[in-house]
C-alpha cells in the first residue's frame, strides 16, 4: 500500500482546496469523508426523491477567484450564475425592495423608498467594494503570530504592510474605524430608509449569534463583500448544479493529480505517536499511516474528539473549549410547486430573499436568542437555486431553501426563559451532547417549523398553497449530520475577538497544532467561515512550507 | 472578615494569646499560648493538635481518577495502592511548579487531594475528555494533625475500626472516632511521627474533644502555625509563596522554580508513555539541568552570636522562624538566597532552607549567610547539609 504524505480530514470546501494544492505539488493525498456526498456544509446532495438541495451553505460569492484559476476548476465543469437582482427584501404584502446588478434599476427601487439614499446607493457600493478589498490584504495573507514575530515573520508581514501603504493612510485608518461598528451605526451613517438598512444589515448576523446592534458587526458586513462585486450588498454568486458543484470541480481537480477521494470514510480519531500525528483510525478500525494529517473539521472536533482532550494540555484545551461556537442558524427546505406569487418573481427572487424589513426586526430577533428562545419573527434568508439551475428540480417543480435566524442550538426548555433560571452554568462539556440542547423534542422542530412558516406566509402571502414537502434542519441536525460542533457553520463565531492570529485561538493562528505534523485547514482558522476557501489555501501553503 | 474552621469553638477558646493569621481565608492560630516554645516541644517530646481545616481539599472519583491524577501530578499515581498516599509537587506546562500536596488513595476510583491554593479548575480543565469527577471538599471535611512521639498512642485509644498500629508511613485508613466515621493518614508537616485525620465537618467538635480528653496523659498540646513552621523547616518541608512561587503568582518567569530547582526532583517520576503535564518540559531539565537547585544550610551559631555580642547584644535571631530572603555569597559572589531560616531547639542550630546556584549546593560546601545586626550587614559562615535537618527514626518506624 503506498503510504499518504497527507490525510486530510473531511470533504468540506476548504478541505479540497487543501487537497488539491497538496496534490498540486505532487504531495500524495488521500481524503476521508464520513459522509455519501462531498462538499461538507457546502454540499448539493438529494433530499428530496429527485431534488437536488444545497443542504446548508447555498451561496458561492466569496469564493477565492484565484483558487478557481489555480486548480482549473473551469475545466472541471464549475460554471458561475450571477443573477439580475442580488437580493430582495420583503416588506409585507406585495412590497418589496430589490437591489438589482443593474445600477440604474437599483436606484429606481430604493427611490421608492428614499431618494437621498437612492442617490447615495452607488457611492455606498463603491466605498463597500473599496472598504473590501483593503480587508483582503489582512485576510489573504497568513495572520501574523504577534506572540512570537520572528524575524522571518517581519520579512513575511511587509508584503501586506506594502499592500496596505499602496491603498492609502487615509482609507486603511477608515477601514480600522469602521471594522468595529456595530452594523446599525455604519447604516445610520450611510442611510435612512429602514427598508434599506434593514436588508443590508442583514449580513452582519452571519456568523454571530448577536444582532445588527452588536460590536464588530460592520466587519461582518465587509467581510461579505470579500468575494465577488457585492453590488452594495454582498459578494453573491451561485452555481450550475448547485453549491456541491464547487466540492465536485475541486475534486475532480485533485483526482487529476492522483488525490483519493473515499466517502463513507468516518475517521474516528488521529493517531498521535510521541507528540507527533501518524495517522488516522476509521470507524470500522481501519488503520491508515500518514506523514501528515489535515483536519478540516472544526478545532473543537478535532482537538476533543478525534485527538482526545487528555493528548493534550489543560491550557491549551481550555482555550480550546473557550472558542465561541454558538450556531443560531436553523435550515428548512421546501419543495414548491410554483414559484411564489410575487411580480417578476423569477427575477426578483433569484438572488437572496429576505425578512429583515428593519434593522430592529432583526434586534428583536436576535434579543430571543440570547436567552435561549428561537425568535417569534425570525430573519429569514431564502434563496430558490432552481432559478439558477432548473435541473436541480423535476420539471414545473421549485426549490427554496430558508436560513432561519435565530434558533440557538441551546433552547432552554420552555418556563425557564430567564437568564439565570435554569441554575448552574453548564460545564464545558469536550463534545456537547444532544441531550443539553433542547432541540431532540419534536415539540420544539414543530414551534419553529409554524413559526418560520407564518413569517413566511406573512411576507409572502399565497405560499401557504405552494409548499408540496419540507425539511427542517435544526442546530442539533448541522451538529449531528454536518458535523458542526454546537451548530456553529463558522466553527467559531466571526467576532473580532476571533479573528486573524486570535482564530481558532491565539498563539495557534498557523494551521499548525501543539501535535506535531496535525494542522487544521477549515473555517475556524484564518480567515474564517463562508465559502471562500481561503483557509484551505493558507494552510495548504503552511502546510508545504513546514514539510520542506 | 475571616472565616472560621469547624473547630473553632474549641480553638478560640483555648487561643489565649489572641494570635491569628489569616490561612486560606480562615482564622488559625499562631500560638495558643503567648509564645510557641512549649507547642514546639510538644511536637517533638508529646503530641501537638494541629487544625489543618483550611487545607484545600478535592475529591477525585470515576473510573479515570487515577488516570486524572497521574495526568496533573508529576509523581506516578499508578504506583500508589490502596490505601496509600503520596506527597507530590504538580507543575504547569512548562514543568514550573504549581502547588503541591497529598494525593490520598482512598479506593481505586476514588483520591483526595491537598492543596494550599484553590486548584479546582485546573484539576478540572486537565479532567477534560476523562472520565474523573473532581470536587471541592475543603469545606466539606475538617482536618487536624496530630503530631509527635506519642500520638500513636492517642490515636490508637481513641480510633477504633483501624488498625492504627499497622499503619505505615504515608498509609491511609478509616475507622471511627466515638460515633464519627474518619480517615487516618500517616502524614503530616512537621518530619516526626505524625498522623492527619479527616472528618466530616459535623463531626469535628466531636473529634477533638475525643482527642483532648485521651490527649491529657499524653502531654498533648493545641499547637499553632508558628510551631509548625519551626518543625517544618527542621524536616525539610517547603512552604508555597515562601520557599517556591507558584508559577500561577510569578510576576516574572526567574521567581517560577521547576520541582528540581526547588529539590523534588525525586517527585519527577516519568515512565514510558506517560503524559503528565509538564512533562516534556521536565524531560528536557533533567536533560539539561537548570543552574538554580535547592539547599538546606547550618549556619555557623557560634559566629552569629559573635557579631551580636560585639555590639553588646544577646542574638536576636533565635525567635520564630523568619521568611525574609537573605543573600548567600560564596567566592565573593551572591549565589543564591534563603527562603526560610530558624533557628532549631532540638538541633541547637540555625538553619535555612535556600534556593542556591546548582553548583553552589552540594553537601559540603562552604557558603556565607548574610547577617544584619544593628543595621550594619555582615556575613556568617554557613554550610551545605543535607536536609531533613531532623529525622528522628519514629517518622517512619
Amino acid at each position: 500500500m503506498t503510504r499518504h504524505d497527507a490525510v486530510i480530514v473531511g470533504a468540506g470546501h476548504n478541505a479540497l482546496v487543501t487537497a488539491a494544492l497538496l496534490a498540486r505539488t505532487g504531495q500524495r493525498v488521500l481524503v476521508l469523508e464520513r459522509r455519501g456526498v462531498i462538499g461538507g456544509a457546502a454540499a448539493t446532495e438529494e433530499i428530496f426523491p429527485g431534488c437536488r438541495v444545497n443542504v446548508a451553505a447555498q451561496d458561492a460569492g466569496l469564493f477565492r477567484r484565484d483558487i478557481v484559476a489555480d486548480l482549473g476548476l473551469a475545466s472541471h465543469g464549475l460554471e458561475w450564475v450571477h443573477p439580475p437582482a442580488v437580493a430582495t427584501s420583503l416588506l409585507g404584502g406585495a412590497d418589496a425592495l430589490t437591489l438589482w446588478r443593474d445600477p440604474a434599476r437599483t436606484r429606481d427601487e430604493i427611490a421608492r423608498h428614499s431618494r437621498t439614499d437612492a442617490a447615495r446607493f452607488q457611492e455606498w457600493a463603491g466605498y463597500l467594494r473599496k472598504m473590501a478589498r483593503v480587508l483582503r490584504i489582512g485576510l489573504d495573507h497568513p495572520a501574523p503570530p504577534l506572540h512570537d514575530l520572528t524575524a522571518r515573520e517581519r520579512v513575511r508581514l511587509l508584503r501586506p504592510l506594502v499592500k496596505a501603504a499602496r491603498v492609502g493612510r487615509r482609507t486603511v485608518v477608515e477601514l480600522l474605524r469602521v471594522l468595529p461598528l456595530p452594523a446599525r451605526d455604519l447604516l445610520d451613517d450611510w442611510f435612512e430608509s429602514d427598508a434599506l438598512k434593514g436588508m443590508l444589515g442583514s449580513t452582519a448576523l452571519l456568523g454571530a449569534s448577536q444582532g445588527p446592534s452588536a460590536m464588530g458587526g460592520a466587519f461582518r458586513l465587509l467581510y461579505h463583500a470579500t468575494g465577488s462585486d457585492p453590488h452594495g450588498f454582498r459578494s453573491s454568486a451561485f452555481l450550475k448544479g448547485g453549491i456541491g458543484a464547487l466540492a465536485r470541480a475541486m475534486a475532480a481537480a485533485a483526482r487529476a493529480k492522483g488525490t483519493e477521494i473515499r466517502t463513507g470514510a468516518e475517521v474516528e480519531r488521529i493517531v498521535v505517536d510521541d507528540g507527533a500525528a501518524i495517522g488516522v483510525v476509521l470507524a470500522g478500525g481501519e488503520e491508515i499511516p500518514a506523514g501528515c494529517v489535515v483536519s478540516g473539521a472544526d478545532p473543537r472536533r478535532t482537538f476533543f474528539d478525534l485527538v482526545g482532550a487528555p493528548r493534550l494540555g489543560p491550557e491549551f484545551n481550555r482555550k480550546v473549549a473557550n472558542i465561541r461556537m454558538r450556531g443560531t442558524t436553523a435550515i428548512l427546505h421546501l419543495i414548491l410547486d410554483a414559484l411564489p406569487p410575487l411580480s417578476d418573481a423569477a427575477r426578483r427572487l433569484a438572488g437572496h430573499t429576505l425578512v429583515a424589513p428593519t434593522l430592529d426586526y432583526l434586534e428583536r430577533a436576535s434579543d430571543d436568542a440570547k436567552y435561549g428562545r428561537f425568535s417569534p419573527r425570525p430573519h429569514l434568508d431564502i434563496v430558490v437555486p432552481t432559478l439558477h439551475d432548473p435541473t436541480l428540480a423535476p420539471a414545473g417543480r421549485h426549490l427554496a431553501s430558508i436560513q432561519i435566524r435565530y434558533a440557538p442550538f441551546q433552547l432552554r426548555p420552555s418556563g425557564a426563559s430567564r437568564p439565570g433560571e435554569t441554575g448552574q452554568p453548564r460545564p464545558q462539556q469536550p463534545s456537547p451532547s444532544a441531550q443539553d440542547t433542547g432541540w431532540p423534542a419534536d415539540t420544539a422542530r414543530d414551534a419553529l417549523l409554524s413559526t418560520t412558516l407564518a413569517t413566511l406566509y406573512d411576507f409572502l402571502p399565497g405560499m401557504r398553497d405552494r409548499i408540496l414537502d419540507h425539511r427542517l434542519l435544526t442546530p442539533l441536525d448541522l451538529e449531528t449530520e454536518l458535523g458542526l460542533t454546537r451548530g456553529d457553520e463558522y466553527h467559531g463565531q466571526m467576532g473580532l475577538d476571533q479573528l486573524l492570529f486570535m482564530r481558532p485561538i491565539a498563539g495557534w493562528a498557523r494551521y499548525r497544532t501543539p501535535v506535531e505534523r496535525l494542522f487544521l485547514c477549515g473555517s475556524g482558522t484564518h480567515p474564517g467561515g463562508g465559502v471562500t476557501g481561503a483557509p484551505g489555501q493558507l494552510a495548504a501553503r503552511e502546510i508545504l512550507q513546514q514539510r520542506m | 472578615m475571616l472565616a472560621e474552621t469547624p473547630f473553632h469553638p474549641r480553638t478560640s477558646a483555648l487561643c489565649h494569646s489572641r494570635r491569628w493569621r489569616n490561612w486560606s481565608g480562615c482564622a488559625s492560630a499562631l500560638s495558643y499560648e503567648p509564645g510557641h516554645e512549649y507547642e514546639y516541644y510538644a511536637v517533638r517530646s508529646g503530641a501537638a493538635l494541629f487544625d489543618v481545616s483550611p487545607l484545600r481539599k478535592y475529591e477525585v472519583t470515576g473510573a479515570d481518577a487515577a488516570a486524572l491524577l497521574d495526568r496533573v501530578v508529576t509523581r506516578n499515581v499508578f504506583c500508589c495502592a490502596d490505601g496509600r498516599v503520596l506527597y507530590t509537587p504538580w507543575c504547569d506546562e512548562a514543568g514550573k511548579m504549581i502547588d503541591d500536596g497529598t494525593v490520598q488513595r482512598v479506593s481505586a476510583d476514588t483520591f483526595r487531594v491537598t492543596s494550599a491554593d484553590p486548584c479546582l479548575r485546573w484539576f478540572q480543565d486537565c479532567a477534560l475528555g476523562m472520565d474523573a469527577d473532581v470536587r471541592d471538599i475543603t469545606l466539606d471535611i475538617a482536618a487536624l494533625a496530630l503530631q509527635g512521639p506519642t500520638s500513636r498512642e492517642i490515636l490508637e485509644r481513641v480510633v477504633t475500626g483501624a488498625d492504627i498500629a499497622a499503619l505505615p508511613f504515608f498509609g491511609l485508613a478509616q475507622g471511627s472516632i466515638g460515633a464519627a466515621p474518619v480517615t487516618v493518614t500517616r502524614t503530616g508537616y512537621t518530619g516526626d511521627l505524625g498522623y492527619e485525620i479527616w472528618v466530616g465537618a459535623g463531626d469535628a467538635l466531636g473529634v477533638w474533644d475525643a482527642l483532648a480528653e485521651v490527649g491529657r496523659g499524653y502531654g498533648l498540646a493545641p499547637a499553632g502555625l508558628d510551631a509548625l513552621d519551626v518543625a517544618r523547616i527542621e524536616a525539610g518541608l517547603l512552604l508555597k509563596d515562601v520557599d517556591y512561587v507558584s508559577a500561577w503568582t510569578a510576576l516574572i518567569e526567574s521567581r517560577k522554580s521547576s520541582p528540581y530547582e526547588a529539590g523534588l526532583g525525586w517527585a519527577v517520576q516519568p515512565r514510558p508513555g506517560r503524559d503528565f503535564v509538564g512533562a516534556g518540559a521536565l524531560a528536557r531539565e533533567a536533560a539539561s539541568p537548570s543552574e538554580w537547585g535547592f539547599a538546606g544550610l547550618e549556619v555557623d551559631w557560634p559566629q552569629i552570636e559573635k557579631r551580636f555580642a560585639a555590639v553588646g547584644l544577646p542574638p536576636l535571631v533565635a525567635g520564630r522562624a523568619s521568611r525574609e530572603p537573605v543573600p548567600i555569597y560564596a567566592g565573593g559572589k551572591q549565589v543564591g538566597y534563603v527562603t526560610s531560616s530558624t533557628f532549631s531547639p532540638i538541633l541547637k542550630k540555625y538553619i535555612a532552607l535556600a534556593t542556591i546556584r546548582r553548583k553552589a549546593a552540594r553537601p559540603g560546601r562552604r557558603v556565607k549567610f548574610e547577617l544584619t545586626v544593628e543595621f550594619v550587614r555582615h556575613t556568617v559562615p554557613a554550610r551545605v547539609v543535607k536536609t531533613p535537618f531532623f529525622d528522628p527514626a519514629r517518622k517512619r518506624s
